[in-house]
């Protein structure tokens, strides 16, 4: 038994995004940068751990469009084709290339891709999700599923919908894992009641929130967030500790700042001129990245005096910062558990696509974290949420904050003068869903059984916190607002043909084939 | 717009249900091209109508209403939209009591109002009838974030069977301070999502 436990949590999400109308979409590219950069790095590594006999856990939320889009035929056979473009222009290049580090940073990239993609046919045979559940079966992972569009639950003013999310978020995990799940992610781990009611009504044993949302629970926590919480409901909830979380998420303080990590903003897709790149970007010509970077931070300098990304130096690095890490939060168990009468708990949240697509290196970080742990510490062991739930099941009796682990603390991100017209248009269509379920309790035929379900797809789909974080954020700003307005239009639109019994079944096919998400959904879920 | 010709029949048979042709499965490879082809004309139709459905979105939203979402400690977002125009009230409630009364256009509006933490807020619609207030609708109610550390009986239970347990020993005075630290470090903490600001 060692001191206290480090629980490292990886939260893996990205938006519904798919345009079967076009057959590039730049915007899917998210999605395929992340499997490539990030998904398959990291659990290639983890493979790598369990067959090295390394003893790691870990707890991974799966979201539920995430999921959608790894089981989608056509988008995987875009990825495919995304990842062989670029196995490919790399081919290309290797050919011509006359200069010495550019070939190793060119052979690196393409040994890398080319191991990534083997394992993806071979080892997960085509499908992302055998890997988590594979590893969660080796007992190596706790999966934990998502609110069904990542919608910030607090910003939504119908009850019913509330518990929509969380129900269809833990139907959609049981379909694909074919047990329930025991944790949920709550969109930006926004907390307000009844969540924890809901959560409980829905079997979810725990959830995870910013530290406030444990520091300011009603009574305030006697261990912090050294140790979770329980609501009168019973739902366990675990907070962030916010020291563990520093070292790793800030891109200036933290690891990935360092000069001799690979630079994100410089690709060379930018480099090349346009006759020789054409045939590997988009048909229109537009250029965009192609995730082979090969230089290094280097320095505050800017992007035209980088130097070549050195592989080696960097993974040097990686095991430097992995050791410091280990030290840093033995040091912080060493002395919890000096002074708590039970092993201390340190959780560390993350988004997945920190480690791999924002950080090249951290999937190598986590890699060397989880063996150096293993190896050496005689201090701290890694556990997941459930495990430790498990272990020790008595808890403080506390009810959690309003709480998110957005910029401030709270809901300012998604709720603000550039963000605000989106609720009412929300609250309206959530509204008439409730209607829609109430007025058509049997469909008269299957066509307006079909819109109705699309009905309620298009409202989870405009409900996802995405739009508005990017609007805030600055980025893809017009992309999402489109999106934000098209799921709001598209369900309008369904609407009003249901009601005058006038559906366009052409434009309803489309949308069953553009917005597939949850081909389970039945909209009598809404039934109050 | 890719040559038909160059493409395998399970990527016709894509497209071909993309464009909703029936009986699609059991065409020959030609007979799908030809049907893909007259279809298209359908699509480009469908593209114009997702365009359309992606830029405008009316200001209104067409459902009469009034909302109260939290957004931060002390503040709270009001909106609201009637079928009633000219002038109105919107009053305020934290727990039952009503906090402040506004002048607003009946018709349509929207609130960022200052209220205490940690309160049951609502907000209430009307008009003055002959100097009585006469309400139109009434909002959801809401809890505003607070900031503010509740102490409180500490008491411990197993999850499992919700049994009333007795905690071990522990330091209180240090582990206050530890406590103290990590809201510190968590207030410090730059919240960064790694996405490309300014893009």
């Amino acid at each position: 038994m060692k001191k206290g436990y480090l629980a490292i949590v990886l939260h893996s999400h990205l938006p519904f995004v798919k345009h079967p109308e076009e057959e590039f979409f730049i915007e899917e590219n998210w999605l395929y940068e992340a499997i490539t950069e990030s998904y398959l790095p990291l659990l290639y590594n983890f493979y790598k751990l369990r067959d090295e006999g390394v003893q790691f856990r870990l707890t991974m939320s799966l979201t539920p469009p995430l999921s959608n889009m790894l089981l989608d035929d056509l988008l995987m056979n875009r990825f495919k084709r995304y990842i062989n473009l670029r196995i490919a222009l790399l081919e290309d290049l290797l050919k011509k290339e006359t200069n010495a580090k550019k070939t190793e940073n060119y052979i690196f990239y393409k040994e890398r891709l080319n191991t990534l993609y083997n394992f993806f046919k071979n080892t997960l045979k085509g499908n992302i999700i055998n890997g988590f559940k594979q590893l969660q079966n080796d007992g190596f992972l706790d999966v934990i599923t998502c609110t069904a569009t990542h919608e910030i639950l607090p910003l939504e003013t119908h009850r019913k919908i509330q518990e929509v999310q969380v129900e269809v978020g833990v139907e959609n995990y049981k379909r694909i894992f074919g047990k329930s799940p025991r944790g949920i992610w709550l969109g930006e781990c926004a907390y307000a009641p009844p969540v924890s009611e809901i959560l409980a009504k829905y079997g979810v044993e725990y959830t995870i929130l910013d530290a406030h949302g444990l520091i300011n629970a009603k009574p305030s926590p006697f261990y912090g967030i050294s140790a979770p919480i329980a609501s009168k409901d019973g739902v366990v909830f675990f907070g962030r500790d916010p020291e563990a979380s520093k070292q790793v998420w800030s891109a200036k303080e933290g690891y990935p700042g360092d000069f001799n990590y690979r630079e994100f903003y410089k690709d060379i897709v930018y480099e090349i001129d346009d006759k020789s790149i054409k045939k590997y970007i988009h048909p229109a010509g537009f250029k965009v990245d192609s995730g082979i970077k090969i230089h290094k931070i280097t320095g505050n300098v800017g992007l035209d005096k980088k130097e070549f990304y050195d592989r080696n130096k960097a993974l040097e690095m990686v095991e430097t910062h992995a050791g410091n890490y280990m030290f840093n939060r033995e040091k912080q168990i060493e002395y919890l558990s000096s002074i708590m009468d039970r092993p201390p708990l340190v959780v560390a949240p993350f988004d997945t696509e920190l480690f791999g697509h924002w950080w090249f290196e951290g999937p190598e970080f986590l890699a060397s974290l989880f063996r150096k742990i293993y190896n050496y510490s005689e201090v701290i062991e890694t556990i997941t949420l459930s495990e430790y739930i498990d272990k020790h099941p008595v808890m403080q009796i506390s009810e959690p904050a309003i709480s998110s682990w957005g910029d401030g603390g709270y809901f300012k991100v998604w709720l603000n003068d550039n963000t605000d017209w989106v609720y009412p248009h929300l609250s309206a269509i959530g509204k008439r869903m409730l209607n829609l379920t109430k007025n058509f309790k049997t469909p008269k035929n299957k066509l307006q059984e079909r819109a109705l379900n699309m009905c309620a797809r298009e409202l989870l789909l405009a409900e996802s916190s995405d739009w508005a974080f990017l609007i805030t954020v600055g980025s893809a700003v017009n992309y999402a607002t489109e999106m934000q307005k098209f799921h709001i239009n598209a369900f309008n639109k369904l609407y009003n043909e249901i009601l005058e019994d006038n559906i366009d079944e052409v434009f309803l096919a489309y949308l069953e084939e553009k917005d597939s998400i949850f081909p389970f959904l039945d909209y009598k879920i809404f039934n109050e | 717009m890719e040559n038909l010709n160059k493409l395998k029949r399970k990527e016709l048979l894509r497209i071909a249900k993309l464009h909703g042709i029936k009986n699609r499965n059991k065409m020959k490879k030609e007979d799908l091209i030809k049907a893909i082809k007259k279809a298209r004309k359908s699509l480009e139709e469908i593209k114009t109508i997702e365009e359309k459905l992606r830029k405008e979105l009316s200001e209104k939203t067409g459902e009469p209403h009034l909302i109260a979402i939290p957004k931060e400690p002390g503040y709270a977002f009001i909106n609201w939209e009637s079928e009633k125009s000219g002038a109105g009230i919107l009053k305020v409630y934290e727990d039952k009591h009503e906090k402040f009364a506004i002048p607003v256009n009946l018709e349509q509006g929207k609130s960022y109002v200052k209220v205490e933490e940690d309160r049951v807020v609502k907000a209430v619609l009307g008009v003055d009838e002959n100097g009585k207030f006469k309400k139109i609708m009434e909002s959801n109610e809401i809890i505003i974030p607070t900031t503010k550390k509740t102490e409180g009986k500490v008491e411990f239970r197993d999850v499992r069977t919700l049994k009333k347990e007795m905690p071990g020993k522990t330091k209180k005075k240090e582990m206050e301070k530890v406590v103290e630290e990590e809201m510190k470090t968590a207030k410090e903490l730059k919240y960064l999502r790694y996405k490309k600001e300014g893009e």
